[in-house]
Formats: structure tokens, sequence, C-alpha cells
């Protein structure tokens, strides 16, 4: 029933991509043939015609240019010579395309404004600029389309000028442009647009895309017209312009200027959540949280309930809460909804009675996040009230309450938990024995052995298992008593405690859980070998890696990769290419652990697998590796279509110091367009990078610029405040127009006095001319 | 012992599982919802570490039957009577009608019924049309525990939320302190069946129907699986029956051979063979 999405080739078009490889190992003299070939009619075919010539580079540019400008025979070959130069690697590509520009035919110039657009080809900006201006609207259309796709603010006055002259096809994508550019100087011919009912739409659309502040006002002065559809439009631009202010790194400007514009008008948007399509309810939801307090949480909770906008509304909560104690407290007063969205928040010791009051909401949700929350303000007086909700049928609840005792940690915990353990339910004598675990109270020890007798096996096999952490002198005895007894699941549990037991003892005690019948002893027992570094246990572990056991064998492997030895080193090798995906990965985690280069073949193989979580592993077995091979797959990982993968090969950048990892993801920022999360990571505040970023900024151009001031403006740090405005004394132009506009936006402080200097004493003008807009906004 | 925690691998590893189980997706965004959820699971069972529990699952789980439990406790279960209403309505109206009228019956199976609400919305529907006994409804959900809570009738506060006919909901779901119970003429309309909709054999044994209610349940499967999923749907159809589907969600980006369309104002896909 479904269509199919391969494109598989008939004989007859293999035959006919085979014959244009062929003519691409001719060179130039297959020239002329495999430009015939862009008229097959087969599409597979053409593309396979556009990849070659693209591919000869300088020997197709020529005969490409003269066929588009002569010849030009019908559609698809036009649109397939015009993707060939597109993507062309002569070096010669852009000079002759720009010639064409010049040509008389409209047709002609189009095609080359496309393809010189496509190209992102800066050194075409100063005639695309001309060509706005071209008497044909096609021609002017392709050559403001191709400055928007090249990007940066080249041509910025013949944009303008296209604003004032109000030409119905050559102003829409002009603003478009003019949106992107990130010049200051665009706001206000867009803000002029706003009294045109033509352009108006459009206009407000645009000015929530520049980011700027300065576009608030004007979206403000429409304010005073009535009805809600003024207020929603005006809700999706300010929405944008949050989203882009915060990729520049000047969010908390932009919204200091929104509370000023907009605050007055807040339950005008309030109000305009309730008549609104999904699409502008998120963005009203984006402002609300922005500039809203405690009386717009309401109209904000209504929207938790839709799947679509419940993030969207819960992050807006949150940073309501986040600003005001009082909002935190009134929210939590909403519906079980809002609570659950606010919780997770909370950190004011003026709201604990109001949490504490909420362990006994009828919402297990609100409950599990209201221990989180205790924990959280530290509130050791809820520490009574949390043991009374370890009896909470809902177990997320329960165990939530677990933790928060155990992040509390009171003087009389040891008490309470002892009094849990002989409560009625076996679930709180469980949850108590979790405590003394984690705790290890000594004093604990007595009603622990007890409870090995208990009725309920759960509770006897955490009591066992508690063991391990309670420091009596008189635990190891018993746990060898348990080793041996005839319940295999005491028997494992022993094991598990054995783990946490130093010396002799514990080792010996392991050792012998190998040999044990059931199979989560053997697991255990291996695990604990691994864990305590018991080397002269190797040949054992290595003889469970035959075990008929899968998940002894696996826990062998994981064992062994804590035992630094040739021979455990050699049984790693030996399976790593196992049949069974878990052993593999196993053997994977166990190699990766291991110091040294010896271990990077299998890392680097692993990172091509398929499994997403072979390639994580083989990533996690690359951290802290210094080898620069190490570092150049992992900047490669970053590139991983699965997020999992890309984010675990981020995380593993942001968090090196060196300045090579720095300079990868500077070279990532640059190669990845503006949502890829490589830009926040490269934010994150730390020497290396700022030193990275500031080493690029000496040559780096228009386009790229803004990037990279961006990334030190979101770090909000001193000393990268401090790298901007030493970027306005550098020798490259670009830096200094994109560090002169980023400071500006920050309004830190020397800013507006450094940016004058500039604007008066920079060598190049169009700095100058940017700086004297940025200083008179 | 603190909580177990779902390392980015053991977030794969888990996923592929669950995936495969009942074809519920996790992005890596929703790491954290599984963690919390696995994480729970896990702890009740003894486990301190998501990977001794994962091997218990692989390696030591005969009939995967801890492996249910854990697809039971993981589901999203979020649900409520009158939840997108207009696309109801509009197949009473603008289908649903006219097939009783011109055939005597019809069929309609609710493929993802969760506790229930959606069919009992429907029965409600039919029920004031005056044609709950012309038109079968089975429901049904992956999950048995669901299934029972559904044949019970019995719902919580939060299954009535805002935006309701009131009239419509006074008539057949009697308040009471802790919730809401259906009345037993629309609670006995409703034939439920616990269906993997991965399990082509079960989904088979169910027979052919008029319409389909497949709402918000795709938002939780990846594409491959959806297209799976959509090809079984499409072959329960009646020669020119139709699927809904959630009003956030769209077929047409699958190329399948089901013709989207609006009746009244609402959109379905309509089975072309």
């Amino acid at each position: 029933m479904t269509v199919s999405r391969t494109f598989t080739l008939t004989t007859a078009e293999q035959a006919r991509v085979e014959h244009i490889d062929q003519l691409v190992a001719l060179g130039p003299s297959g020239v002329d043939e495999l430009i015939s070939t862009m008229s097959d009619p087969s599409w597979t075919v053409r593309r396979a015609s556009v990849a070659a010539l693209a591919s000869l580079g300088d020997d197709s540019v020529g005969p490409l240019c003269t066929w588009l400008s002569d010849q030009r025979t019908e559609e698809h070959s036009i649109a397939a010579a015009v993707d060939a130069l597109a993507a062309s690697i002569g070096k010669s590509t852009t000079v002759a395309v720009m010639a064409m520009l010049a040509d008389p035919r409209p047709a002609i110039a189009a095609d080359a404004a496309q393809i010189l657009g496509r190209r992102r080809a800066t050194e075409a900006c100063a005639i695309l600029g001309k060509a706005i201006s071209h008497v044909d609207d096609n021609v002017a259309v392709a050559a403001i389309e191709a400055l928007g796709a090249i990007g940066g603010s080249a041509a910025i006055d013949e944009l303008i000028a296209v604003m004032g002259h109000r030409n119905f096809f050559r102003t829409f994508p002009a603003l478009q442009v003019l949106a992107k550019s990130g010049d200051p100087r665009a706001v206000a011919p867009l803000a002029s647009l706003l009294d045109d009912e033509t352009f108006c739409f459009e206009a407000v659309r645009a000015l929530g895309r520049t980011g700027s502040a300065q576009a608030i006002p004007p979206l403000a002065s429409l304010l005073p017209r009535s009805g809600d559809a003024i207020v929603r439009l005006i809700a999706l631009a300010l929405a944008d312009l949050v989203t882009r202010a915060e990729w520049i790194g000047v969010a908390a400007q932009v919204v200091i200027t929104m509370r000023e514009c907009i605050g007055p008008s807040l339950v005008r948007f309030a109000a305009a959540l309730r008549a609104s399509d999904p699409e502008e309810r998120a963005a009203l939801a984006v402002v609300l949280g922005r500039i809203g307090d405690e009386s717009v949480i309401p109209e904000l909770a209504r929207l938790l309930d839709d799947p679509e906008l419940h993030t969207i509304a819960t992050e807006a909560i949150q940073r309501i809460g986040e600003l005001h104690d009082a909002a935190q407290i009134a929210a939590l007063a909403v519906d079980a909804a809002t609570r659950v969205a606010v919780l997770p928040i909370v950190n004011s010791r003026a709201a604990a009675a109001s949490v504490r009051a909420l362990l006994r909401d009828e919402n297990g949700e609100v409950r599990a996040r209201a221990c989180e929350a205790l924990a959280r303000i530290g509130d050791s007086a809820s520490v009574p009230q949390l043991f009374a909700t370890l009896d909470d049928p809902n177990p997320r609840v329960a165990l939530a309450a677990t933790a928060a005792i155990q992040s509390l940690g009171v003087a009389d915990t040891a008490k309470r938990v002892i009094a849990a353990l002989q409560h009625g339910s076996p679930a709180v004598r469980r949850y108590a024995l979790r405590i003394i675990a984690y705790m290890g109270f000594a004093e604990a020890y007595e009603p622990v052995s007890l409870a090995i007798s208990d009725a309920d096996p759960r509770i006897a096999e955490l009591a066992v298992a508690s063991l391990g952490a309670i420091n009596d002198p008189r635990v190891d005895g018993l746990l060898a008593e348990i080793a041996v007894s005839p319940t295999p699941t005491l028997r494992a549990a022993a094991m598990r405690a054995a783990v946490n037991r130093l010396g002799e003892n514990a080792g010996e005690l392991l050792e012998r859980g190998l040999a044990d019948d059931f199979a989560w002893v053997r697991y255990y027992a291996c695990q604990g070998l691994g864990r305590i570094g018991r080397a002269n246990a190797v040949e054992q572990l290595i003889a469970r890696l035959a075990d008929a056991t899968p998940h002894v064998r696996i826990s062998a492997i994981e064992a062994l990769a804590h035992l630094e030895t040739a021979a455990a080193w050699q049984a790693l090798c030996s399976v790593i290419r196992s049949g069974d995906p878990d052993e593999r990965r196993a053997a994977l985690i166990s190699v990766g652990l291991r110091p040294g280069d010896a271990a990077l073949p299998f890392l680097f193989e692993a990172l091509k697998s398929t499994d997403v979580a072979t390639r994580l592993i083989g990533l996690s077995g690359l951290a802290r590796r210094p080898e620069d091979s190490a570092l150049e797959h992992v900047a490669v990982a970053a590139l991983d279509p699965v997020a999992e993968v890309r984010d675990a090969a981020l995380s593993l950048l942001g968090e090196r110091w060196d300045r090579a990892a720095a300079e990868a993801l500077v070279d990532l920022a640059l190669a990845c367009d503006e949502e890829h999360p490589v830009h926040l990571t490269l934010s994150r505040p730390g020497a290396c990078r700022i030193a990275a970023i500031a080493a690029r900024l000496a040559n780096v151009d228009d386009r790229r610029a803004p990037i990279l001031a961006s990334a030190l403006a979101r770090m909000h740090e001193g000393s990268a405040t401090t790298t901007l405005f030493e970027a306005l004394t550098l020798t490259n132009a670009a830096a200094r127009r994109a560090a002169a506009t980023t400071l500006i936006a920050m309004a830190v402080d020397g800013a507006y006095k450094a940016v004058t200097r500039v604007a008066r004493e920079d060598p190049d003008l169009e700095v100058r001319r940017v700086c004297a807009a940025l200083v008179a906004a | 012992m603190g909580e177990p925690a779902l390392t980015p691998p053991l977030f794969a590893i888990f996923s592929d599982l669950i995936e495969k189980a009942c074809g519920v997706h996790y992005d890596a965004g929703d790491r954290p919802i599984l963690e919390s959820k696995l994480s729970t699971h896990a702890t009740e069972l003894g486990f301190d570490s998501l990977l001794d529990y994962y091997y218990r699952l692989r390696y030591d789980d005969p009939g995967a039957v801890e492996l249910h439990k854990l697809v039971e406790a993981i589901l999203v279960h979020e649900t409520y009577f009158f939840r997108e209403y207009r696309q109801l309505v509009q197949l009473c109206d603008h289908y649903l009608t006219d097939l009783v009228r011109t055939r005597g019956r019809a069929r309609v199976w609710s493929a993802a019924c969760s506790t229930g609400e959606e069919p009992f919305t429907l029965a409600m529907l039919l029920e004031e049309r005056g044609l709950l006994d012309h038109v079968e409804i089975v429901a049904s959900d992956v999950s048995s525990d669901t299934i029972v809570r559904a044949k019970a009738g019995l719902h919580g506060k939060r299954a009535l939320r805002d935006g309701h006919p009131p009239e419509v909901a006074s008539r057949y779901l009697d308040a009471g302190a802790a919730g809401y119970a259906v009345v037993p003429r629309i609670r006995d309309a409703v034939k439920f069946a616990t269906i993997n909709l991965l399990d082509d054999a079960s989904v088979r044994k169910l027979g052919r129907f008029d319409a389909i209610l497949c709402r918000n349940v795709l938002i939780y499967f990846h594409d491959a699986q959806i297209l799976k999923v959509l090809e079984r749907l499409a072959r329960s159809l009646e020669p020119g029956g139709l699927i809904a589907v959630g009003v956030s969600e769209s077929l047409l980006r699958f190329g399948t051979s089901l013709v989207c369309e609006e009746r009244g104002n609402a959109f379905f896909y309509r089975s072309g063979a």
C-alpha cells in the first residue's frame, strides 16, 4: 500500500550511469557528451550526470556556462546545468558565473544569481547587490534570494532601498533577507512597512526574526489596534525574536525591553490564549513566560493538558516561578498539572510548608515531585512526613520519599529507619532497607539481621544486600553463612553485599560464588570480583566466559575490564566479535576502559556500527583519550544523524578543556546550521573555547563572524565579553562588525563608548557605518 | 542504594527492547521520562542497576512475563472523555449515520483505547443519535491492565476536562467523589480486547471495520513502525472505510494508499480499495 521510496535503477539506467562514470574518467574530452546526458529522461541518471559534471570542476565550467547561455534546450536540462554549476568544485566557477550575471538576457542572469547564492559566493555580493535594482523582477528577486542564501549583511543599502520602493515582488524576499542579516540598520526600514497593509503582516514577522531589542518598540506600537488578532501576530513575532535573541546571546536585554514595551498589555496577551490556534498559543506562552507574573499562571496552566503545548507551557510556568517565590507558591495552588510543572523548580524555603502539604495530594506525580522538591529545598523538618510517605501506594512516590530521606540525612534518621523496619507494610520495610543500604547505619545490624528471616523474600534479599553497607565486624561472618544458604536468591544477595566489604574475606566469598549452581550468584560474583579488582581471580573469570548462561558470561567480561592483566586483555579481545550483541557491547565497554592506544581500533570500528548503543559505547571509550585520532573521530560523531550519538559526542567535546577540542567545536559550529546543538556546546564558558574563538575571529568572514561573536555572548562570562571588546581592534573588519553589534545588543558596560570610538575611528567605512547605526539606535 | 541511572548506551538498548515489544519509540529527549519509569520498576523488583535488570529481561524472563510487566508500567495512558470531540461527531453525522441507514449495521474499532474514554465517548454520541444498537464498538489496547480498568468503566476526575459538552456528559457519566462512572448502557456497548498493534495475527482476528480510531497513538511510534501499523489497519478496513488519527497527526508524508478527505470539519483517511 505504500509508495516505494527507494530508487531502483533499471538495467538500461544502470548502463547509462556506468557510461557516465566512463565519461568522467575521460576528463575534458568527455565533457560534451556528459552535458548531453543532462537531458536523459531518467531523474536518477540526470543526478549522476550533475554529480559527474560538478566533480570535473574547471574542465566542465566553461562548457556548462556556454550551454546555459546559448542552448538551454529544455527545463530539466537547465535545472541540471544550474545544479552542476552550483555544486562544481572548479576554482574558476564563481568568476565564470559572475560574468553570466551581466548577461542582458534575464533568464540567464537569474540562473547565474541562483547559482551564486547556492555556492554561497561571498565574493559575488557586490554584483548581486547591483542586480537587486535590475529592471527585470526575476533577476532582482534571484539576486535578493542569493544574498539571503549567502548570509551576512552584504548589499545592505541596496536591500534597504528595496523597502522604499515597495515593489510587490521584490519587497517580500528583501525583507526576509534583511531580517536575517543581523545588521542594526535593518530594523528601521522593516518597521517603516508596518503602516502599509500590504506588507504589515510580513514586516511584523520579519521584525521578530531580527532578534533585536530595537524591533520591540515598533511591534508594541501596533498594540493600540483593537482585537486579539494583532496580539496573536505580535506574539508570534516576539516568540521568534526571543528565540533569535537567545541564539545571539542577548535574550536578557530583549526581555527587559519586552517587559517595558509589552508588559502593560500583559492581560491582553493572557486573554488571547483562549481564541488562538496551537502555533499562536505556543508563541503566547513563550511571551507570557518571559514577561508574565503569577497572574497569568492559571491561563498557562490550561495549556498543560495539550500534549503539543505541554512542554512550552511548563517552561513558561517555570520561568515565572524562577523569578518570583510568590509565583511558585501561587502555582502550587492552581491544579495538579500546574503543580507537576512547577515543583521541579521550587527551591525557596518560603515554599516548604506548601510543598509539605502536597505530600497528601491526590495526584501521585505531585506527591513524588513534592518529595524531590523538599530534598532540594533542604527541608529537614519534613523528614517525619517523608517517612510517613514511605507507605504511599505509588512506588514512584515512595521511592522519591526514600531518596529525599537519604538526601536530607538528619540526625534521627537511623532511629526512624530502624522503627520503619518494624512497619506492618512490607513495602515500608523494603524502603527502610534501601535507606540503610545507602546510609549504612552500624546500629541497624541487629534489626537487619532479623529482617533476613522476613517472610517476604524481597525483604530478605534486600536485608542481605544491605548488610554490605553496615560497618559491623559480624557482617562478614553472617555473609559467609548466607553464601551457603539453601535459598539461591539469598546467596545472590550475599554476593551483592560482598562487593561493599573490604578485605580478603569478601574476595574469597566471591570466588566461591563463581562455582555456585544458581546463575545469578555467579553473575554477581563475577561483577563483585571485577569491582574489588581481584587480580588473582583472572583465570577463574576467563573460565566463566564459557559459562552456559549468557548473562554470567557478560558479567565475566565486565569484570575483566577492571583487571589490568595481559591475560584479561587477550580474553577481552577474543570476545569483542562475539555473535551476541550484549557480549560484544560488554567487551567493547571493557576494552574502552583500558588506557593506551591498543583499544583505539576497536573503538573506531564501533563508531561505524549500525547499532546506536554500540556507537555510544565506542564514544564513551574515547572520552578523555589524548590521541588526535580519538578527537577526530569524536568530532565526526558530532555530526551523527542519531541525536543520542550526536549529543554524546558533543558532550565529550564540551567536557574537554584542551585547545584541540575547542578548535574542533569551532570548526563544527562554523560548518553546522544554527539549529545544531554544537552551538550550545561551544558557548559553554571555558578559557580554551574563548581562546579558540578569539583566534578564529581574526580571519573569519562576514557570514561566520556573528556565529563566533554570539557564542561568546552566550557564555555570559567576563573573559568572553573581554574577548568581544578585543575583537573591536582586530584587523579583520568582519570580526569588528560582529563584535560591535553583539556588544551593543548585550548592553554591557563600556560597550556604547567603545563602539562610538569605532564608529569614529575605524579604518573601514562599512564598519564605521554599522557602528554609527548601532550607536544611534 | 540510590536510584539506578539510565546512561545513553543503556537508553539505546532499553528503547530498542521496548520498541520491539510494543512499538513505542523513545527519542533522545525522552530519556528522563524513561529513566524515571524504568528505575522505579527495576527498583521495585530489587535491582540496583538497570543493566542487571536488562540482563534479567533478555536472558532470564521465560514467556517475557517481566517484559510485559515493564511495558504495562511505562505505557502512556493519557486520555479523557470527549477528547477531539468534533472529529467523533463528524464521524457519526457524516459517515456512521448514513452507513447504518443504508446497511443497517456498522463496526468501529478504537485501536488504542487505553482506559476506554474514547470508545465510551463514541458510544454516547451514537446513543444520542439512536444508533448505538446498530454499531458494534470494539476497543483494544496493548495493556491488559488498562483494559481491565476500561471494562470497569470507572474513571478519575481528570477523565473529564474543559471543553466537554456538559449535557451529554451528565447523561452518561455518574459523578462521584473519586471521579465518574460510565452508565451501564454505555459501558456494556463496548467490547474490549487486549491487542498489540504489532501483532499481525491478533489484528486479523478482529475482522474488518467500517471505521478505525487510531488517535494520538502513532505519535509514540517511529516512522517504520507507523508504516507497518498503518498497513495492518488499512487491511482491517472495509472498502471505503475510514481511519481517524489525532488532529496533530498526519499520514500524508507516508505516501500510503489511504486518501485524506474532509467530512464536516474533520479529516479522515479513506481506504481506496
